[in-house]
């Protein structure tokens, strides 16, 4: 996951964000939510994900992609706690 | 690293995910339950093959797995009965047909989630006469009877759930059994325990310690906590997986008491 994977000194994260991540993806459908959950809950690669979701690569960073897009807007629009969270 | 996850804000999104603890509050995602067992599928359904595609039931184990980075890096390998499959990290030591380290307990041992409050409840008589395959049950412990709820969830093909209850507590459950029809499975495991062993002689899989269940079909998906131990087992096209408590030899009696 490269330098961003972890969590900044000046920035600590609780759990508590990640409860209301969680309820933010919950309002992804469910598609969406799959594909998030997989890559980030429980940090699977694409390749697991693939195998997991029985489609390809591809079709898994594109629906990630969009999941992702989706989540964003969910976040800044709901959440603004979390929002702060995830700046950077 | 994939251009996916490559920007900053993946990468914060990615460390606030992985201090989820797990479990919080199960189940996880109730909602998306609701969405699965009234919803229907008009997806694609290239995997799904009875029926036109049944549920797709992904067992994670997550164990540790969601503190322990180093675990999210792991190949992994599969190991799969009937429809059931389950990905073990390729740290994992080889399956063995070894009882699982756990004493054992009571026949009456419960179910910490009692999967009670599911769509598609049939008495048990209007169960039998809605599927087209025969439902056999348990005739071991032999104070089991017939079930006290069950299910019949049909998204692309039919899933049925069996439920028990805990003798003096009907609030929790003593067993809960899964019959799946063939399909297509996946998952991750980062299993505490995960053991080979059999059923009538054929393979079947144990898993210990807490895990996510996710039952799949095209759109819709139920993501569920299970804190039960799972025997896994195929008979006659039909996948069983029974949630309870009791030790993996307990568990493998019941499942060779099918009638």
């Amino acid at each position: 996951m490269g330098a961003t994977s972890g969590a900044s000194p000046e920035s600590p994260l609780s759990h508590d964000e990640a409860a209301v991540l969680r309820e933010a993806v919950g309002k992804l459908n469910p598609r969406d939510q799959e594909v998030v959950y997989l890559r980030f809950f429980l940090g699977l690669g694409e390749g697991e994900t693939a195998e997991t979701l029985a489609v390809p690569e591809g079709t898994v960073k594109s629906r990630l992609s969009r999941a992702l897009a989706r989540l964003r807007i969910i976040v800044e629009s709901e959440y603004p706690g979390l929002r702060e969270a995830l700046r950077v | 690293m994939t251009e996916s996850m490559s920007s900053a804000w993946e990468g914060r999104l990615l460390a606030i995910a992985r201090r989820a603890t797990y479990p919080p509050t199960p189940p996880l995602w109730a909602g998306v339950r609701d969405r699965l067992l009234t919803a229907r599928s008009g997806m694609r359904q290239r995997r799904l093959t009875w029926a036109q595609g049944l549920a797709v039931l992904v067992v994670l184990l997550v164990g540790t797995m969601l503190t322990v980075p180093e675990a999210r890096a792991a190949l992994v390998r599969i190991l799969q009965v009937g429809v059931v499959r389950v990905l073990a990290p390729s740290g994992t030591s080889t399956p063995t047909v070894a009882p699982a380290a756990t004493a054992a307990p009571s026949p009456t041992a419960e179910v910490l989630l009692p999967p009670f409050d599911l769509s598609g409840r049939k008495t048990w008589d209007q169960l039998r006469g809605a599927v087209d395959f025969e439902l056999r049950l348990p005739s071991y412990p032999e104070d089991l009877g017939a079930p006290d709820l069950a299910f019949l969830q049909d998204i692309d093909g039919p899933m049925v759930i069996l439920v028990w209850r805990l003798p003096g507590d009907p609030s929790r459950a003593r067993l809960a059994m899964h019959i799946l029809g063939p399909g297509t499975f996946g998952g991750k495991a980062e299993p505490r325990i995960l053991a080979a062993t059999e059923v009538h002689g054929r393979p079947a899989l144990w898993t210990e310690g807490p895990h996510s269940l996710i039952l799949r079909s095209g759109d819709y998906v139920l993501h569920q906590l299970v804190t039960g131990n799972v025997l896994i087992w195929e008979e006659d096209d039909l996948t069983y997986r029974l949630e309870t408590a009791l030790s993996m030899e307990e568990a493998v009696r019941i499942a060779e008491s099918l009638r």
